[in-house]
Order: structure tokens, then C-alpha cells, then sequence
């Protein structure tokens, strides 16, 4: 009991400012991004003021969300410092194994929970982003030209490489076939840089 | 088998945003939909990775007994408490004594980063001009 206290306890200013950047989370414009460009368009707004206040919810969800991100990341390594403190003090026989285990286990409870409190604020980041750029979308397929600008700005300024992490051990083809050359082998943990997010990153199975 | 996921998030938002803003020319609409095609996605997918991250190391972190946690995590090597708990509170990713990745031949390189956050490994290898393909890779 003593111990779920303590772990209870633990980490009040990285949960306090965690909740607090979760709460600063800019409200969804509207329940979707087609009644938000509807809205838009109703309000008659012309195009640089629709963009300028598109622009303006994008760049405080963008701020938000690297709150939240450092928020989640403070807090993250304060749980990790409490294990890690629990499981020195079990191998130091500081601590009784039986009650070390009990502590970690609370630890983890609490963890877990956070990580699902995460994974909830990740998701209506995601509902938020979706509805801004749909609305985006619109706005250019709506605007003449806009298209073709949009194209020949993405061609001349592609994405890097996205980063992958083995899941598992791993082996890497120089081509989509397992009879390719093997150019390295992965061993779980390990990152490539694999092909830009969205795109089909690999061969066959 | 591939999870996706970034190396050094801040410097991706960052670069992410310098590229929008220098392809926009600016142009108001097409700036505004670099962002939300770009910018946004990034950030939100650092914090995604983050989570993803917690998610995948917490069985170690919070395990008791090292050696078990070694074998939940599929590590062929037995985790010491100075291994799993490097300072900073890194996890697991990278042990000293596990097997250092096969050398890449001509075509890619290995790159020794500087931790910028935390969990990150130390070895990252670079597959490049798209000429890397993992074997049963799933689309994250």
C-alpha cells in the first residue's frame, strides 16, 4: 500500500505540465473537415484570409503538439528513473525482492496508463490534423493554378528518407526478392532509413 | 518487422517546416498545404513514434528480474542492470555486448549518431538511394 503510494506520488510536475499541454489542445474546428470547409465557405472569407486563419490553427496545433511531446517525454523518463532506481535498489539488496517486484509493478500500472493517456491525446491529434488538411486540400483544388504549384513544390522539395526501427531481427534484399544480395542483417532495435512515409517501403514478403 | 519511426524528431519538424516554407515561394495556399501534408504529420508522427517507443521497451524498463526481461525482449544477450539502465534513464536498445551489424557493402554507409533523444540506438544504418528492401517488411 505504502509502495502504490509512493509510485502515485511520483513524477507530480512532469504529469502536471503532461496534462496541461494535453488540455491546451486546440479544439476540432468542426466534427470534419468537409462541415469545416463548408463553414469556411460560408463565412465569405476570401482565399488569403481562409488560408491566413488555416495557417494561424495549424500553427497552434503544431505547437501544442510539440508540448505534448515534450510533455510525454519528461514524464516518460521520470517513470523509467523510478524503475530504474527500484530495480538498482533490488539488485543492491537495498530493497526486498518481493517488495522491489511490487513497486515496479505498481510503477508499471502507472505507465501504462500514461501511455494509454498518449495514445488517446495521439489519436485526436490525428482527428485535428485530418480535418486541417482536408480543408488544405479543398482550398487548393478550389484555388486555379494552385495544383500545379502545389506539385512542383512538392517534386523540388521531396521528403527525406523515413526511419524504421527492427521490430525484430531482420535481414535487408538490395532488391524486392529474397534471392537478392543480402546487404545487411538488423538486429532488433537497430533503425534504416527505409523509403518516404506513405509509400510501399519494400519488397515481397 | 519495421516500425517507423524518427531518429531525431526535432531536427525532422524543423527541416520539415524550412523545406515547406523555401518550396512555397510564397504562395499562401500552397505554403498552407505543404504544412498540413508536411509539417504536421511530422510532429504528430515524432509524438506517435515516442509512444510507439515507450510501448516497446516498458517490459524491460519495468521488469524485476534482468534476465527476464532480456528474453521478453528478444535479446540474445543476458540485459545487466548497467546495460539496461544506461544514464539518462536509455532503455535497452542498443547492449554493448550484442552482435555489431554486418558491414555494409558498396552502395551504403554506417553512421555513428549522437544520442539526441532519449532510447535512441547508437548504430543507424543507411540504406541509400532507395536501395534497401527488408525481407517480409510490413508498411508501418
Amino acid at each position: 500500500m505504502a509502495g502504490r503510494k509512493t509510485a502515485a506520488a511520483g513524477c507530480p510536475v512532469e504529469r502536471a505540465e503532461f496534462i496541461a499541454a494535453a488540455q491546451a489542445l486546440p479544439a476540432a474546428p468542426a466534427p470534419s473537415g468537409e462541415a469545416y470547409w463548408t463553414q469556411l465557405h460560408q463565412s465569405g472569407l476570401d482565399t488569403v484570409a481562409t488560408s491566413r486563419q488555416l495557417a494561424d490553427q495549424m500553427a497552434t496545433l503544431g505547437s501544442a503538439v510539440d508540448r505534448i511531446d515534450r510533455g510525454y517525454a519528461a514524464l516518460d523518463a521520470c517513470r523509467r528513473g523510478r524503475a530504474g532506481a527500484l530495480r538498482l535498489g533490488i539488485t543492491e539488496a537495498k530493497l526486498a525482492p518481493a517488495a522491489g517486484a511490487q513497486r515496479l509493478a505498481d510503477e508499471k500500472k502507472i505507465f501504462d496508463a500514461e501511455l494509454a493517456q498518449g495514445r488517446d491525446i495521439a489519436g485526436q491529434i490525428a482527428s485535428r490534423q485530418a480535418i486541417l488538411q482536408e480543408v488544405a486540400e479543398r482550398m487548393v483544388a478550389a484555388a486555379p493554378g494552385s495544383s500545379a504549384k502545389v506539385a512542383k513544390a512538392v517534386a523540388a522539395s521531396p521528403m527525406p528518407a523515413t526511419p524504421f526501427m527492427a521490430t525484430q531481427n531482420a535481414e535487408i534484399y538490395a532488391r524486392p526478392d529474397a534471392g537478392g544480395a543480402r546487404i545487411a542483417d538488423l538486429r532488433k532495435g537497430q533503425r534504416v532509413q527505409g523509403p518516404v512515409a506513405g509509400r510501399r517501403p519494400a519488397g515481397p514478403r | 518487422m519495421l516500425r517507423q519511426v524518427q531518429p531525431n524528431p526535432s531536427a525532422l519538424k524543423s527541416a520539415a517546416l524550412a523545406r515547406a516554407q523555401r518550396a512555397a515561394d510564397g504562395d499562401p495556399v500552397v505554403a498552407l498545404v505543404l504544412t498540413a501534408r508536411q509539417v504536421l504529420p511530422a510532429k504528430a508522427q515524432s509524438f506517435a513514434s515516442q509512444l510507439d517507443l515507450a510501448a516497446g521497451t516498458e517490459e524491460t524498463e519495468f521488469a524485476a528480474a534482468p534476465a527476464d526481461a532480456a528474453v521478453q525482449a528478444g535479446s540474445a544477450a543476458p540485459a545487466q542492470p548497467s546495460d539496461t539502465t544506461p544514464p539518462g534513464g536509455a532503455g535497452p536498445i542498443a547492449p554493448s555486448n550484442a552482435p555489431a551489424p554486418v558491414a555494409p557493402p558498396h552502395g551504403t554507409r554506417t553512421i555513428r549518431q549522437r544520442r539526441t533523444r532519449r532510447r535512441e540506438p547508437d548504430v543507424l544504418i543507411r540504406v541509400v538511394a532507395g536501395t534497401g528492401y527488408c525481407h517480409g517488411l510490413s508498411h508501418p
